[in-house]
Parts: C-alpha cells; structure tokens; sequence
C-alpha cells in the first residue's frame, strides 16, 4: 500500500469516529465513497495504468474502500443506538400514574343472587317462569289453597287495587299459571319481586322472591331434600353443606318444610348470625298440596311435585354480609359499588 | 304462643333439658322461636316482713325501718313511698346479688346505717306497673328465698305455632304433643267441679246452631269483691305474655292457656233477659272491652240480651257487660264456635284477641264443659263465690266424628320416596289420638280425634308420619328424570346480557320502588297511573309507569351524600293502562349526572351530555348485535329522531327506533323537572323496551373484497334545521355498491360560514368487489351525490 492510501484511510477512519451525528457521518461517506469522493477519484485513475498494475493497484483500492465501508456502517450503528437510546430515555413514563376511561359499574347483589340461583336450577334444566306482578286474588291466594277464611291469609298483608285485584305478595302465583298452561313433566324457576304492606328494619314492602316448581309423574319428598342438599351446597359453595328440613305449615305444600343451612359464618358453633343456634334458615319448601293440583287441573293421584319458595334479599343478606334490609332499596353508590 | 317450661313440666316431664326439648318440639314443628330465662340472674333475695317505719331526721324522702327476715331484725333504709309497717317485700340482705350484678353491702345513708335493701318488682327484673317496693301477698313465707318461693328459676319458651296447630295454643295441647314425641303419658290437675250451690242460672238459646253448636253458661254469685289474683297465677300469666287484669278475667285467661278454651265472663248484673247466640243485625252496635265503637253486620256472631249484642262471639266481649273490680256475680260463658264464623273477622276489626286466634284454627269441640268445671272450680276455690248449675243450650248435640281417612301404604312409600311399616304408622297415628282400623288391607282407616282440625285427608296423615318419623329420615338419591338439553340460543339476549354491557359501560345496577309518588309522577307521565287502595304511604301510592322516577330519586339520594357523578340503570317492569286492562312492560332505564368520566389526571373534566349517554346507548345496542345504519345482514336498525316527551327538554329528546318502530326515549331532563326534583343538573335520561332488545340477529359472513378501498373526505355546507341523519340517509339511498361507508366526522359552525347554515365533514370509503375503483368512478359517483344534495340546499363547501 502507497503511502497515500495509508494517509487516505487513517483519515477516513479518524474522521469516521469524530463523525457524531448521522448528518457528519453521511458528509464523511460522500467525501470518501460518494460518486466525487476521494476513493471513487482513484479507481477513476486506474484507467491509465497497465493491466498488472491496475490490478494491484485496483485491489489495494478496494481494501481501503472496505474498511472505510465497515468503519462508517459500525458508526451508522453506533449513532442510531445512541439515537435510540436517547428517544427511549425521552420516552419514559411513570407506569405507576392511574390509567385513563371508564370504570365499570356493577350488577345488583339482589340480581347476583337471582343470577346465581337460575343458573344453577338450570342447569338442572329448570326453566324461567314469569307471570304479573299485579294479580288477581285467585291466582295469588284461592288456587294454592288459601280460602278466604284461612287464617294463612293474615301471614300475607296484601297491598290491593280493588277486591280482586292485588299486587301479588308471593311468587307463588306463577307455579299456578305455568302449571294452568302446561302439562307435567315441569320444571321452572321463577324470580321476581313481591310486595307486602309492611315497612320496619327487618320488612320491604317491596322484595324479591325465588320460586322453584318441579312437577312429574313421581315426584317424591326425598327429591326435594336430594335437590336442596345439591342447590344450596352450590349457592353457598360449600361441599356437603349440612342441611336440616323442620316441618312447617304453608297452605299451598303437604308436607311443608322449612329449610336451614348450618350457619356459613360458625360452621355450626353458634354465633350471632344464627343466634347461637348453629343454623340458619334460608327458605321454604314442601310437596305441592293436592288442592293447589286440582285447582289447576291436574289429577293428585297420576301427578306430584314439590315447590321451594326463596326469599332474595335474606339469601344476598348472608352471602354478602348486608345487615341492613333498607340498603338494598337506597341505591346508594358507595354501596352499589361493592357489587362489580 | 309463650309458655312456662314449669307449667308444661307438671303435666309432662321427659327426663330431657330445656335444649333438647326445645330441639324436639322445634324438628317436630312447633318452632321454638326463643327461650327466655323467666326472671334475670340474682341471688339473696328472701321475703321480708317491715315491722316499723320511722322517719329518717336527716332526709324527707327517706325511712328507716326494721326488717325481718324470719331469724334476725335489719334496720334498712327506704326510699319508697309505698313502705307500710306489716308488709312484705323482696328483702335483698347483705351480700345479695341484684339483676345486673350489683352486690348489697353494708351502707350508710345520710349517716344512718342501712343492712339491706327493700326491692320493687322492677328491681328484680320483673315487669310492673306499679311504682315503689313490692307489695307481696300477706301469707307470703317470711324468709323464704324469692326465687325458690315465686320458682322463678324456669324458662319461657316462645313457639311459633303455626296456623295448622290450634291444638298446640294450650298447655294440654303441648303435652298431648310431647307425650307422642316422648312416648310418655302426660297428666292434668286433678280437680272437682265446684258444688252446685245455688239456682241461678241464665237461659241461652241458638238461633245459629250451624255457627255455634254448642254453648254453655253457669252462673257464679256472691264473688268476694276484695279478691286478690294468687300470685302463682299471675306469675304463669307473666310468663305468658298477658296482662294481669282482674281476677275473674285472670282465672278466664289461665283456663284458655291451660285448655285451650276462650272463655268469657260477663257481668251478672248488666245482663238483661236470656241470652241468644245469632248473627248480627246490619248496622248492629257494640262497644267492645277495648273501647273500640264495633259497627256489626250479618257476617257477625254475636252472643245477645234483651237489649242487643253483648259480645262478638269468639272474638271480644262488650263493655257494657264487662266485669270489673265491682262485679259479685257473673256468667261464665264457655262455647264452640266453627271456625268459619269467626275467621278474619277479627281483623277485619282490626282486632287480635287470644280468643279469636284460637277459635280461627280451631278448638277441641269437647273442651267447652271441661274448661267451665276448671274455670268454675278456681274462681269458687281462688276466690270464693256460689256456684249456679250449668246450663247447656243446644243440648242433645253430639260431638261429630270426623270421616276415616284411607291411608295407602304404599301410596306413602311413593310419596315420600321411602317405605313407612304398617307398625310404624298404626303407633304414630294411635299415639296421635287417631283411632286406627284396617292393618290387614294394607290401607289404614285412620279417624282423627277431634282436637286435630288440619287432619282430613291422606296427605295430612303423610306430613304426620313424616314429622314423627323426622324429616332428616328422608334421604334417598334423586329419582330418575328424562335428560334433556337446555335450550340457550345464540339468537336471543337476556335481561344478564344487557346488564352485563350496562354495567361494562360504567353502569350500576339499581333496584327501585315499583310504587312511586303520584306527583311525581305526573310530572313524567301524562296518562293516570294505576292507584293502590291501601299504600303503605303517600310516596308510595301509584304504580310506576316508568323507571325514570325511581331513578331519578336515586340520583337525588346521591348527590345528596356528596356524589356528583351517578350513573344508574334499572331493569324492571312499568305497568300502563288502566287496572282493568293492566299491561306490565319490561324496562330498560338509565340516568346520568355529573362528569363524563371519572376524575382522573390524564383528562380534562367536562360535564356528560346527551352525545355520551347516546353514545352508551349506541354501544348498547351495537353490543345487544344492533346495527345502527342499514347493512347487508340480518341485524334490526336503530335510528333516533327529534321528539317530544313531557319529562324532558324539548331540544333535547329523541325518541329511539328500533326498525322504525318506536321503542324508547333518550334526552336531556327537562329543566324544569330537574328543580322540581331538587336535583343538580343537567341530568340525562334514557329508556327502551326490554321485549325489544331480546332478539338478536345471527351473524352472517361476507366475502371480503381483494381490492384496494378509496377514502375520499367531503366538506358540506347543509341548512343547520336539516338533521344529519337526513343528510346521511340521502347519500345512502339508491348509493351504488362500491359507496362501502359514510361516516361523519366534524361539525363546524361560526366564522366563515353563513348564518343559517353548518359545515360538516363526511368521510366516503368506496371499495369494489371486482375489480380496483378508478378515479373516474368515483368522482362519477360523488357527482351524483352533490346532485342529489343540492336539491336539499347542501353543497360542497369552497
């Protein structure tokens, strides 16, 4: 190598490294590789030399050209890393400030409940039932075996409209309109509000109910306990939650029961949630009464079946911890907004 | 019904404690609703005899008095009014333990000292309506221990009968029923009728034997009237939730409780002539014991004199004829009354007696003359008096036998899911009081006895065994039934679905009053909304014909607790028309108020209007699988259009159109409204038809074109009356295929462009399914929108 391309390339690389911006770098190219740099006015001198010494002198040429090549692709890269580096660090955020929109709302504790109870009973293949909220005293009271005369009746204080007309103070009355249109086997759940003229700490006039309907050929009172056993085990998550059936008196079933769970707060032990007993009661059940089937057309001697009859609020009471009835009815937000 | 754990002892002891009984009675179904210790802890409290009294020199109010209790004289020191030298009182000695854990020491009250303490009825933990110290009887044992003497150490057990179990309402009842849970026999008091000692006597008849089959009066004359109630009685009658009222009275109740048989006492002398058993006459009077003015009518039975009612028979006696402290001679009345005639009429008085509650469920038809020999021989022995003969009206009739149920054994097995032997069911049943036939058929013949008025047919009979047996026996797998698929088509929403976007969309989900305030409600709707008859309050007084109320004052309850942002939605049911033609609709409901989004640091607060809630309802609905402008698939359309709707701005309502059917409303709250309500606004509302929003399309794919698609932007100056969505509507109509898209994306009103008028940006996306669009085309095609717009007045803009 002449001693002028030694110069020319210890030049190039030193000006190649001073090079720090792409800008100085691409001058640095041009002055060297570009179509009048010093490189490309060389090869331009080869012409005149013979072919033996146009290939020597072409080869040294290129060697120098790829050096100068190599150094300013090395600095290219150094540059744009710096460049990146420095964006990147432009660019930082603190990921711990909040993060921007909309929070979601939330469902309902009481529709939680009615979600939950249905999707279990349907999976079962209990089906959604649905009948009016404002009734006529046959279908509410007369049909299931309330006369009149039954002091049964005083249990329920009714809000009316006239004589027969009422706001219906069950969920009851929709077992008799789905058993009046359809012919067994049946089985439905009904959910829905209910009303009863009574307001205090521990009554709405307003509230919800759950009422479960199954109704075939033969259906015995060991399947309610076997299908109370299997729901409420669900509902409160708990494998093998005891439960503990005591005879009860509704007009409408024969045999009636209500039905306790041991307590889900003491496991049994007693506390103040179950009033020291160790269990708490969650709902009402029984054998559909002979007279509610002939009301609605069925024979009680080819057809049976069982009804449960679930207060809403009372099961979101104790699944949610609520203590207080009213709070189900203030749609307060700070209250609403424990139910995402 | 509250009873002391004591008395039923007497009758019927099982060697079991109060827990365990309570347990058995409550599984059998008589639910023990709580158990109450009969009086509170205390200790030391004997009866003590004042044997003087003398002022305390230093206090007016205060006495000293020497006390004894049987072995040593005290000198106490007492408050109360009432001290008298001879009278005895609870004596709490030193050491003594009062209710709430007090300990009585040695004392000394304005330099006199006291030994002891003299005691009311209240300071022992017991009710009293009587002020000052105790007054107990004169033969009250001097010295003996408070507690061992008045067997204070006993439980009150509250049962929750229910209406099935009149029989249960007594103590013979209740010991009837644990003699079957026990499987021990149970004895009364022994007693003896009083003697007959005098003539007197009044005449009964029944004019209604089919209401009243039977009804007996003796006449008991010469009544001491300085009589006492024993205190033994009217502790029992404490433990039993009554009132102490008057001895005769108190003897009536204590047989009631003790039978189960209401009985009544009428005073002797205010009677006028015989008495008859009938209806009421329309319009008859009766001043009942309670002072309440009764206004009678045939539904009515009523016991009467020569002058008119004297009592609504089974139900409340009448004051004119009551006893009271006075009365020497009375007529004791003890009767059966059918059910029928006297149930709900005491509430339709707005009355609950002990006797009504009784005779509604039903009393043992055998009990009348028993309970009148009890009641007779107490009021004769307790308090002294000449008993007259019984007089028996309607007599020669016979307590009827009920009809025999069949019971089919195996008929039970398939109803109860497990097999009841023969010799299980012939023992319950018997223990029952049943009379059992027919153990060899296989199908019982079972009479029931004639306390038991809920025993009639075989499923009666089922629910027996099944609680005797107890009901945890029960247990069997579940019975076999049919498998089949639940049914949960991809083409229908349910109400969850829509909640579920609500609450995504930043929603929460309330319960509102389906009764709401009738002024309120006039100010949203204009038709008369349905009026109940007996509202628990003015507030709550007609049926909601929209959810907008309730949410409304939901709004209200919040901003109230300093919430400045609410959004609410309620599903629910309005109910319209008018009660003889009610129609009950589903509703979707939602009201927001406050900033469009939660504070937060990265966005600037602006106030939420009726661009964001019907930007909420947009996605709602396109969520729910709704198109909002016309497509190629299945899906239904959602259009909005200026309306008009009493309860909101009258420039800011829309009503909501679900394939062009109007479904909804959305808008602002009328300002006025939002002052009527107390609310901070503005407030925006929207409801839609929950029926509507159930069907879902299927969704349908298309090819998608291989060819580039064009974006061409449009600047139109259009009248600012015409709505966008005509504008939009007129280049969609009869728009050749490869127009893919219209969408707009400014509004721009102010300088620069003409009054009357607005600039607005529109975006057109042309893509074609063939073959790549050529600039011709579409400028072809945007000429002939420009046509069609400028016969509206919009024209591109310069």
């Amino acid at each position: 190598m002449t001693d002028q391309l030694a110069g020319m390339q210890a030049e190039a690389l030193s000006l190649i490294h001073q090079a720090d911006a792409m800008t100085a770098l691409e001058e640095v190219r041009v002055q060297y590789t570009g179509k009048k740099g010093q490189i490309t006015q060389l090869m331009k001198e080869l012409a005149g030399l013979d072919p033996e010494a146009r290939r020597a002198r072409g080869a040294e040429i290129n060697a120098v050209k790829d050096v100068i090549i190599d150094a300013l692709n090395r600095q290219r890269e150094n540059l744009e890393a710096a460049a990146l580096q420095l964006r990147l660090a432009a660019e930082r955020i603190d990921v711990t400030l909040p993060g921007r929109g909309l929070i979601p709302g939330g469902i309902h504790p009481v529709n939680r409940i009615i979600r939950q109870v249905t999707a279990i009973f349907g999976s079962m293949g209990y089906t959604v039932a649905e009948g009016p909220e404002i009734e006529d005293d046959w279908h509410n009271f007369t049909a299931l075996n309330i006369p009149l005369t039954h002091p049964a009746r005083a249990m329920h204080d009714t809000f009316y409209f006239d004589a027969q007309r009422l706001l219906r103070t069950h969920t009851s009355p929709v077992q008799i309109r789905t058993m009046q249109a359809n012919t067994p086997p049946l089985k439905v759940i009904a959910p829905g509000r209910v009303y009863r003229c009574d307001s205090d700490m521990t009554h709405s006039p307003m509230f919800h109910q759950i009422e479960v309907l199954y109704l075939d050929e033969e259906v015995r009172f060991t399947d309610l306990r076997a299908t109370l056993e299997q729901f409420l085990s669900a509902l409160f998550e708990r494998e093998d939650l005891p439960i503990r059936l005591r005879p009860s008196f509704f007009p409408f079933t024969e045999p009636s029961a209500e039905v306790d769970i041991q307590c889900v707060h003491c496991q049994g032990k007693g506390c103040r949630v179950c009033k020291k007993t160790g269990w708490i009661e969650v709902l009402g059940s029984g054998m559909v009464h002979p007279n509610v089937l002939r009301a609605v057309g069925h024979d009680p001697a080819k057809v049976s079946g069982f009804a449960i009859g679930m207060g809403v609020e009372r099961l979101a009471m104790l699944r949610y911890g609520v203590d207080d009835l009213r709070a189900f009815f203030d749609n307060d937000l700070r209250f609403l907004e424990q139910f995402v | 019904m509250r009873f002391s754990e004591q008395w039923l002892r007497e009758w019927i002891d099982p060697a079991v404690d109060t827990a365990t009984l309570a347990h058995r009675l409550t599984m059998a179904g008589l639910e023990v609703d709580a158990i109450e210790p009969a009086a509170p802890a205390f200790t030391g409290i004997v009866v003590g005899e004042v044997l003087s009294v003398a002022r305390h020199p230093e206090a007016d109010k205060l006495n000293i008095t020497r006390v004894t209790d049987g072995d040593a004289e005290y000198q106490v020191v007492c408050g109360a009014p009432n001290v008298q030298a001879g009278m005895r009182v609870p004596f709490a000695r030193i050491g003594a333990v009062l209710p709430g854990g007090m300990t009585i020491q040695q004392a000394k009250l304005r330099g006199v000292a006291s030994s002891g303490m003299l005691c009311s009825a209240t300071e022992l933990g017991l009710p009293s309506d009587r002020d000052g110290l105790w007054a107990l009887p004169d033969d009250a044992p001097v010295g003996a221990d408070i507690r061992a003497w008045l067997k204070l150490d006993d439980s009150v057990i509250e049962l929750g009968i229910t209406p099935n179990r009149g029989d249960a309402l007594s103590i013979l009842g209740l010991a009837r029923e644990c003699a079957t849970l026990f499987d021990q026999p149970y004895t009364g008091p022994a007693f003896q009728p009083p003697v007959v000692a005098s003539a007197e006597s009044v005449r009964a008849r029944i004019a209604v034997p089919d209401d009243c089959p039977q009804y007996l009066t003796q006449t008991i004359s010469g009544i001491p009237t300085d009589r006492r109630t024993p205190l033994w009685l009217a502790e029992r009658l404490r433990r039993a939730g009554i009132k102490v009222i008057e001895p005769i009275v108190d003897i009536c109740n204590y047989v009631m409780l003790e039978q189960g048989q209401p009985l009544h006492a009428f005073d002797g002398h205010k009677l006028q002539g015989d008495l008859v058993v009938r209806r009421a006459q329309a319009q008859e009077p009766l001043m009942a014991l309670n002072q309440q003015a009764l206004v009678l009518d045939e539904s009515c039975l009523v016991i009467a004199d020569a002058r008119g009612a004297v009592a609504l028979a089974g139900i409340i006696g009448g004051l004119e004829s009551a006893v009271d402290a006075r009365t020497d001679r009375i007529v004791l009345e003890s009767a059966h009354f059918v059910p029928a005639v006297i149930v709900g009429r005491a509430r339709a008085f707005g009355l609950t007696t002990d006797a009504s509650f009784r005779f509604e469920r039903g009393v043992d038809p055998c009990l009348p003359e028993h309970a009148l020999a009890r009641a007779a021989e107490l009021i004769v022995g307790l308090l002294g008096g000449t008993a007259g003969p019984i007089s028996v009206a309607a007599g020669g009739w016979v307590i009827p036998i009920p009809a025999a149920i069949p019971l089919d054994l195996s008929w039970a097995e398939r109803r109860l899911g497990l097999a009841v032997s023969m010799q299980t069911a012939t023992q319950y049943l018997s223990a029952l009081g049943c009379v059992v036939s027919g153990e060899t058929s296989g199908v019982l013949q079972v009479s029931p006895p004639a306390h038991r008025f809920d025993l009639a047919i075989p499923e009666d009979l089922l629910e027996e065994l099944a609680r005797l047996i107890g009901f945890d026996a029960f247990r069997a797998p579940m019975g076999r039934a049919p498998l089949t698929i639940r049914r949960e088509p991809e083409t229908m929403n349910t109400p969850a679905d829509v909640a579920d976007i609500m609450s995504g969309l930043g929603f929460f989900e309330a319960i509102t009053y389906s009764f709401i305030d009738p002024a309120i409600a006039e100010l949203v709707t204009s038709e008369a909304p349905i009026r109940l008859a007996n509202p628990i309050s003015s507030e709550m007084a007609v049926m909601r014909q929209s959810l907008w109320p309730g949410l409304l004052q939901a709004i209200r309850f919040n901003q109230n607790r300093q919430q400045g942002r609410v959004r609410l939605f309620e599903v629910g049911r309005v109910f319209t028309g008018d009660l003889d033609h009610v129609v009950e609709t589903d509703q979707l409901a939602a009201a927001v108020c406050g900033s469009r989004l939660p504070e937060q640091w990265g966005d600037k607060e602006a106030p939420v209007d009726f661009f964001d809630l019907k930007g909420d309802v947009e996605a709602m609905l396109l969520g729910l699988g709704f198109a909002l402008s016309p497509g190629a698939d299945e899906r239904s359309v959602v259009t909005f259009q200026s309306g008009r709707h009493t309860a909101l701005h009258p420039g800011q309502t829309a009503e909501i159109l679900i394939d062009g059917v109007p479904e909804g409303w959305i808008g602002a709250l009328h300002p006025q409204l939002v002052e009527r309500l107390d609310l901070v606004g503005p407030v925006y509302v929207f409801s839609l038809n929950m029926a509507r929003l159930h069907q879902r399309g299927l969704p349908a794919n298309r090819p998608l074109s291989r060819f580039p698609q064009v974006r061409r932007d449009l600047a139109l100056l259009k009248p600012d009356h015409l709505p966008a969505a005509v504008l939009l509507d007129l280049i969609r109509q009869d728009a050749p295929e490869s127009l893919r898209a219209v969408g707009l994306f400014d509004r721009y009103v102010g300088t620069g462009i003409e009054p009357g008028y607005e600039s607005i940006a529109l975006k057109l996306v042309f893509q074609n399914y063939e073959r790549t669009l050529t600039d011709e085309e579409i400028i072809a095609i945007i000429s002939d929108i420009r046509a069609k717009l400028a016969q509206h007045d919009i024209y591109l803009r310069s």
